[in-house]
């Protein structure tokens, strides 16, 4: 606007106006805009790429609730969540955040993490009380991508881990599920990833990853077994217990180990097939060597004996009963009891070595093997049918030299070959019970009776003495009870001091269950008291009759 | 009734540092007795109340968009604007709360914009219109201005009391100091308007002799 | 949150208007003058009273079926144990053991009504040594005047004429109940 004319007078100030009219107020809304803007522009330029994941459920999936998370730490955030067009799966909006670009790329996974329980434990329990989340798992390429389908369940080798797969082979699954753990030396070293049925059907094919550095341990002479559950053995030898941990009791596992009697060996490469064994022993016993069949003739029942049962010699297993059955002799007509059994003679050790030497055998000769087995048996070899337990019944075949044993004919050609039996430990048993009757037969029951009414005679006496002597003395201790007790009863009568005090605590009991009375009928009354104080108008000024 | 004698007729000035009428003839610029500035009426009124209302206005929308606090419980966090809140309680069904808070965050200083751009434009345009009814209307604007404060203290308060870390937290967030600053911006806007300036008619023009803005 | 400041506000409000509190004025059946009447030791064993007058504050009555509890006039201990320490001090004090005579008050009316009486109704049972057990009934009634002081004064000379019965009759040791 135009400027002022100066006004002059003597003494008077000179007023000067702006010559721009511009209020330096104005500063205070430039700022202001400045500010906003900035606030803008910040807000645009943080913004991450949008990507959209397809699950299932929604369940757990909440929009700007819900984050997604990567090692823990918060990647980005669920903008919306809406059905797909299809209505077969739900379609989750997810705004990334600017550092998480490298998890809008091809090869990413996600999934909802919820409380899981599941082969390999319990997990993400705490989202019980923060909620789901989902989590991520950036992938190798470096393409965008801006579209996935979310993992129904977390992938089980996530965040790169090193090691290495293998794969197994087995008869059936056995109770293992993808996450059952391997362990090695009890430790847990990785997990089943996958499972698939043989193209033939004749097997499983089992994959597993170990993790580094425990893959090293994983050699070319490596045995693999089953070790879920409880391996609980009842046999001749007693229950035998064995278990990896808890977790494979529940959740089925996997062990493996090197036998001992085997060189290390060189790792393992990726992928290597292996087969599984069914139990630790199954896969760690030494090599068997050759089989030998026999067959056993029993003439009594068999009970407790089961295919399976261990074929021992001189107390060291080296067999094991195959089947149990029945055969009809017309002749005798009786049912004998048929035993078949496979031995493997190198189970014996060293001493199946010593033995071929000495006898100029080879394993391979059959026939040599045959004659040295008549001379056993003409030397007394039998096989006797013991109960490896009394508690559980099981009954075991052992072989050994009966020098007093009847001699039998030795069939050299016989296939399986046949060894002649002895009677079981059942029949010595009746043996020695035979011997206890006759032995009590022969006590002296009349002299035994005889001395019986003897000591009678002397009880009797006793007895009267008894009563002259003893009994007197019981009734002066009766006596002495009977004082004692009058003394007490004076100490609780009417004018003993103890009675007071009584009287007193009493009293003091009284006065203090009536004050809590009192407290609890006023605070009837007046509740508000409790508050406010004893309310004000209730005195004495408005008596009247 | 006659008209009133006019302060500019009598060329007379009130100082408003102890109260006695200066003769503007005399003594243009101080008063006699005490000394103080003299001033016929605030500097710049208009100028001012509408930079702080504009400055206002502008913070007014990131108050209302950006959160103002974060309510952590058990684990589970959320931000809460100003309006989100209100939504939440009226859905829950709580609509005494909900109105409260609405009146309280969103009507107050709704009502200050609409009255301070009024009292601005009519003073700007010197119109006669409704004149008493103006000066309620800045006396209420006053009045009301500094209750929307209750909002700043109640989330400062409750902020810092509710620290029970994992059972609850509750944490101011940037809104509400955006908020704080629309509430003081309006009352520095409603503080620099000169209410004497509804009742001057078009007449009084030129005759200042400090520089009473445009 | 809002509610939260809301709820405090309330409480404080409600705190501060209420943290004041009439005080109490206490009253007691026991004479200022000790009054050693000489006699027969009696010890007062038991004292009951009607359920209606057992509590600290006192009770008077209105009319013919009022009753006001007067919540700041108190007894300075349960009407119980004041009964009973004014019935004692009144008969001698307290007496240990030895020859001694028991007394047991069943008090049946314990009535104060303002501007009219005071009355004592009790059933008492006195066992002196060497003598059968003696069961009487004695009332006692003395003016009153509209304040709480005439009334209670009332009742301590009610309790006066009733100690003088139980110790006439512990010390002449008549089988006959005294008159009244």
């Amino acid at each position: 606007m135009a400027q002022e004319t100066e006004q002059r007078s003597a003494g008077q100030a000179q007023v000067r106006t702006r010559r721009l009219n511009f209020s330096l107020v104005w500063i205070v809304p430039i700022l202001a805009l400045l500010v906003g803007a900035s606030l803008v522009v910040r807000n645009y330029l943080e913004k991450g790429p949008v990507i959209s994941i397809s699950f299932r459920t929604g369940e757990g999936l909440v929009a700007h609730k819900t984050q997604v998370r990567y090692r823990s730490v918060v990647i980005g955030e669920v903008s919306s969540v809406e059905l797909a067009d299809d209505r077969k799966s739900v379609v989750a909006k997810v705004e990334l955040s600017k550092e998480a670009e490298s998890f809008a790329t091809q090869g990413a996974r996600y999934w909802v993490v919820r409380p899981r329980i599941g082969a390999g434990g319990v997990s993400g329990v705490d989202t019980l009380l923060s909620g789901a989340f989902i989590g991520a798992d950036a992938g190798e390429s470096k393409n965008p991508e801006k579209t996935f389908t979310g993992l129904e369940s977390p992938p089980p080798v996530t965040y790169g881990e090193k090691g290495t797969r293998f794969l197994l082979s087995a008869d059936d699954l056995g109770s293992l599920d993808i996450g059952s753990s391997i362990y090695y030396r009890r430790i847990p070293v990785g997990e089943v990833v996958s499972y698939a049925l043989k193209e033939d059907g004749e097997g499983v094919d089992i994959g597993v990853f170990v993790q580094a550095p425990y893959d090293a341990f994983v050699t070319t002479n490596t045995r693999f077994w089953n070790a879920s559950g409880i391996d609980m053995e009842v046999g001749a030898n007693g229950l035998k217990v064995e278990t990896q941990s808890l977790s494979s009791v529940l959740m089925g596992g996997l062990a493996f180990a090197a036998p001992e009697s085997f060189s290390r060996g060189e790792p393992a490469a990726d992928q290597q097939s292996f087969t599984l064994f069914a139990d630790r022993d199954a896969a760690l016993a030494p090599p068997t060597g050759k089989a030998q069949y026999l067959r056993l003739r029993f003439d009594q029942s068999m009970r407790g004996l089961s295919p399976g049962a261990p074929v021992e010699f001189k107390g060291v297993e080296f067999g094991k009963v195959t089947s149990v059955t029945l055969d009809y002799d017309a002749k005798k007509q009786v049912f004998p009891v048929v035993v078949d059994a496979v031995i493997y003679p190198q189970r014996l050790g060293p001493v199946h070595q010593k033995m071929l030497q000495a006898f100029n055998h080879t394993p391979e000769d059959d026939a040599g093997a045959r004659r040295l087995i008549g001379t056993f048996v003409e030397h007394g070899l039998r096989a006797q049918a013991r109960s490896g337990n009394l508690i559980t019944g099981q009954m075991f075949i052992s072989l050994d030299f009966y020098p007093d044993a009847p001699k039998v004919e030795f069939d050299g050609s016989a296939q399986p070959i046949v060894i002649p039996t002895v009677p079981g430990s059942l029949e010595k048993l009746q043996e020695q019970l035979q011997h206890v009757v006759e032995r009590l037969g022969k006590l002296p029951l009349e002299s035994i009776a005889g001395n019986l009414d003897g000591t009678l005679r002397e009880m009797r006496n006793t007895l009267k003495r008894v009563d002259g002597q003893t009994l007197p003395g019981v009734t002066a201790t009766l006596e002495q009870l009977q004082k004692t007790l009058r003394s007490a009863n004076s100490a609780i009568a009417d004018d003993s001091p103890q009675r007071e005090k009584l009287g007193d605590t009493l009293q003091e009991l009284e006065r203090m269950s009536r004050s809590l009375r009192d407290l609890a009928d006023y605070l009837g009354r007046h509740p508000e008291s409790l508050i406010r104080g004893r309310p004000k108008a209730a005195g004495a000024e408005n008596l009247q009759r | 009734m006659s008209e009133s004698i006019l302060a500019d007729d009598l060329h007379v000035c009130l100082c408003h540092g102890c109260g006695q009428t200066c003769d503007l003839r005399e003594s243009a610029h101080e008063c006699v007795r005490c000394g103080a500035p003299l001033h016929r009426r605030k500097t710049n009124p208009i100028a001012r109340g509408w930079a702080f209302l504009f400055a206002a206005l502008i913070f007014y929308i990131p108050a209302n968009v950006l959160p103002v606090m974060r309510t952590e419980m058990l684990g589970q966090g959320s931000d809460s604007t100003i309006g989100g809140g209100v939504l939440e309680f009226w859905e829950a069904g709580a609509w005494d709360i909900a109105l409260i808070i609405f009146i309280a965050s969103i009507g107050v200083p709704a009502i200050k914009f609409c009255s301070l751009a009024l009292l601005l434009i009519t003073a700007q345009r010197r119109s006669s219109w409704a004149r008493r009814q103006r000066s309620q209307l800045f006396r209420f604007v006053e009045l009301i201005g500094y209750w929307s404060m209750l909002d700043v203290m109640v989330v400062a308060l409750v902020a810092a009391l509710v620290q029970l870390h994992g059972l609850g937290t509750i944490e101011p967030r940037p809104g509400i100091l955006f908020f704080g600053m629309v509430v003081v911006l309006t009352m520095f806007s409603a503080m620099s308007f000169d209410p004497r300036l509804i009742w001057d008619s078009p007449s009084q023009q030129g005759e200042r002799s400090d520089g009473a803005g445009d | 949150m809002p509610p939260l400041y809301r709820t405090s506000l309330a409480l404080l409000l409600t705190m501060a208007a209420g943290c004041s509190s009439t005080p109490n004025n206490y009253h007691t059946l026991v004479p200022a003058q000790a009054s050693r009447v000489a006699g027969e030791r009696v010890q007062v064993e038991r004292v009951a009273v009607p359920p209606q007058v057992d509590r600290p504050q006192l009770v008077v009555r209105q009319g013919d079926s009022g009753l006001v509890i007067l919540e700041t006039e108190w007894w300075g201990a349960n009407l119980v144990d004041e009964f009973g320490s004014a019935l004692q001090d009144l008969l001698g004090g307290p007496v240990g053991g030895g020859r001694k005579a028991i007394l047991r008050v069943d008090v049946q009316r314990f009535d104060s009504v303002p501007d009219h009486y005071a009355l004592l109704d009790a059933v008492w049972r006195l066992k002196r040594p060497g003598l059968d057990e003696l069961t009487c009934r004695t009332t006692v009634q003395t003016p009153a005047q509209n304040t709480i002081a005439s009334l209670v004064s009332a009742q301590q000379a009610n309790l006066r004429k009733f100690a003088d019965a139980v110790q006439a009759s512990a010390t002449n040791g008549s089988a006959r109940c005294p008159a009244g």
